[in-house]
């Protein structure tokens, strides 16, 4: 590290940014997010290519869309140019909030506009859904949708799922959000000497997620898909995302390899990137020897094991077929990524009630996946422990300790109040939801899929068979929230609503 | 709750780098168009020279006139397995490349 102006996030110094005026404090969230525009407007030219391709008459939609957005974001960019320098925390967090919201609003014009003739409101949901990589749809019919509106639907996913490993890796845990300080990575240490700068560091981590993805497409085209659905499959798995070419979603290619390649990838993107690194690095053990990726095989290996010998024993699938059925879709629930190789509510109450409660856990923290998070609970087993022990040797010195390293009580009072504001989130995103004429059941799984950016739901409506086009539209706004709300770890999203944060 | 977390980080008056985040986001862009680059020229660079190995077989005599006509499905794989390890191996080089000296 050469200054400490090279990391996105630098200490010391507050005068600067003290005395800015509001215009002024707005004027580099602006740029900002006149940046991330670009990129998207850019983005939206690749559909709008393969629309031409493909004598779609929607690739116009797309060049217009792609076109305005780039330019809404360029003005944006180049009228807020100066020399900002730094950012402040509360500046951090506007952005933050922001972006996530600036993206699924420009990007659903292309759902408005095209054949598909969406209502603003459905197609934000869409735009969010697929942002935030959870995966709900309001779109039936998509086997015979043209090709553009498939592909901007995967690279959405595949956006956010960038977006969210180095937002994990860079900003989460100097926010102390829920307890991701936990993962604080040295190259953010502006203390150490050899440090690489962090853009570098998101390049690198970008470098590793688009060889993955490339990799995963091409497995997935040896295993049969075409070129385009594996593209566009692969797009949606390393995303941990879930949107799929087809209704019936992976269902539909009935193929084991390719049920085993996307259950591969989507725990490739549900583990850490930064251990990736680590092990390129010379430290080929650094996957296995973290407990939270252990944690996480193992929580995958158990849930896979109980509902492979639960359905064996029902009679109704053999061994190899209840392991195949079971091992895609527990990864993909638990993972978030939210495909569905078969309808798993048909297969008894056991099933829908160990899915709905599995849809919370989540991967890994750094990852593309959502939820609860596997270390939360880690912790929270840690800590529980710790209370216990201390019951019976009162005088005792009890440390908890996570990844051999000792864990402040600061840490573990952010994981238990994130997971309780998670509940208190989801209950009062049910009831909510409930006001809008679901039913209980729907409405419940409906704020547990948003809020942990899972995809499908449990029940007729929701369900994997299901999609979300009958809801309300106040229902839709609502479960929208609930993906940002999830996806940004809640303390991202509700900071902005505490008068404190706008105090100077 | 969230009053203490927004005093903690206060105090600790970080800052986030413009600068930084602008570099970050363009190096992420070029990133992708890099790599989608290297996989296309990787890819085809191992379909045409898989091409040229199969005439030469061909024309050798180890393989039948026209068998590619009868067996461009195994063809195919076999330059789709053999572009995963390449390209796997490409961007295992390059990442370590880039990422030497770091700690992490």
């Amino acid at each position: 590290m050469t200054g400490v102006s090279s990391s996105w996030l630098t200490g010391k110094g507050r005068t600067a940014l003290e005395s800015r005026s509001k215009p002024q404090e707005m004027s580099v969230i602006l740029l900002i997010i006149g940046l991330f525009l670009v990129i998207l407007g850019l983005g939206m030219m690749v559909p709008a290519i393969i629309d031409a391709v493909a004598h779609n008459d929607d690739w116009q939609i797309f060049a217009i869309c792609g076109a305005f957005v780039t330019f809404i974001g360029g003005l944006l960019f180049l009228s807020n140019r100066g020399d900002h320098g730094e950012i402040s925390i509360r500046q951090g967090f506007l952005i933050t909030v922001l972006t996530w919201v600036a993206i699924p609003l420009f990007g659903a014009l292309p759902f408005v506009y095209s054949d598909l003739d969406l209502s603003y409101t459905n197609a934000f949901f869409e735009a969010m859904s697929g942002v935030t990589t959870t995966g709900s749809t309001v779109i039936s019919g998509l086997d015979g949708l043209p090709p553009g509106i498939l592909l901007w639907r995967s690279l959405l996913q595949w956006f956010g799922g960038v977006g969210i490993i180095v937002m994990g890796v860079a900003i989460m845990p100097m926010l102390k959000v829920g307890g991701m300080q936990l993962f604080k990575v040295e190259a953010f240490d502006v203390s150490e000497n050899f440090i690489p700068r962090s853009a570098k560091l998101a390049a690198s981590l970008s470098f590793l997620y688009i060889g993955l993805t490339l990799v995963c497409a091409l497995a997935l085209w040896l295993a049969g898909m075409t070129p385009f659905e594996a593209a566009c499959h692969a797009f949606t798995t390393l995303s941990t995302g879930g949107f799929s070419t087809s209704d019936a979603s992976v269902g539909h290619f009935d193929s084991a390899m390719i049920d085993y390649v996307i259950s591969f990838f989507m725990i490739m993107g549900s583990l850490p990137f930064i251990l990736y690194l680590k092990v390129l690095k010379g430290h080929p053990l650094s996957l296995l020897s973290d407990t939270q990726v252990r944690g996480f095989l193992w929580t995958l290996g158990g849930v896979i094991a109980f509902l492979t010998l639960w359905l064996w024993g029902g009679g109704s699938f053999d061994l190899a077929d209840a392991l195949r059925y079971t091992t895609f879709n527990v990864i993909s629930v638990i993972t978030g990524t939210g495909y569905a190789s078969t309808d798993y509510t048909v297969w008894g109450m056991l099933s829908v009630v160990v899915f709905f409660f599995i849809m919370f856990i989540g991967g890994c923290a750094g990852s593309t996946s959502c939820g609860i998070k596997i270390f939360r609970f880690q912790i929270m087993f840690l800590a529980l422990r710790s209370e216990i022990r201390r019951l019976f040797w009162p005088h005792a010195i009890t440390v908890v300790k996570y990844n051999n390293r000792s864990v402040n009580n600061n840490a573990i009072g952010s994981v238990f109040a994130f997971v309780f504001l998670y509940l208190i989130c989801v209950m009062l995103l049910t009831g909510a939801l409930t006001f809008t004429g679901l039913d209980f059941t729907t409405a419940l799984s409906g704020a547990g899929t948003a809020m942990s950016n899972v995809g499908p739901g449990v029940g007729r409506m929701i369900g994997p068979a299901g999609n979300f086009a009958d809801l309300t539209d106040t229902a839709k706004w609502l479960l929208s929230f609930a993906m940002l709300l999830g996806r940004l770890e809640l303390f991202a999203v509700l900071v902005l609503f505490s008068p404190k944060f706008w105090q100077t | 709750m969230l009053r203490s977390m927004i005093e903690e980080l206060r105090e600790e008056d970080l800052k986030f780098s413009v600068r930084e985040i602008e570099k970050g986001t363009f190096l992420m862009a070029a990133a992708a168009v890099a790599l989608f680059f290297l996989a296309f020229v990787t890819f085809e660079g191992e379909y045409l020279s898989g091409y040229g190995i199969e005439r030469f077989l061909e024309y050798a005599g180890f393989l039948k006139p026209n068998w590619m006509a009868d067996h461009y499905d195994v063809f195919l794989h076999d330059i789709q397995m053999l572009f995963i390890v390449t390209f796997l191996t490409e961007v295992f080089l390059l990442i370590s490349w880039y990422i030497k000296g770091w700690e992490l």
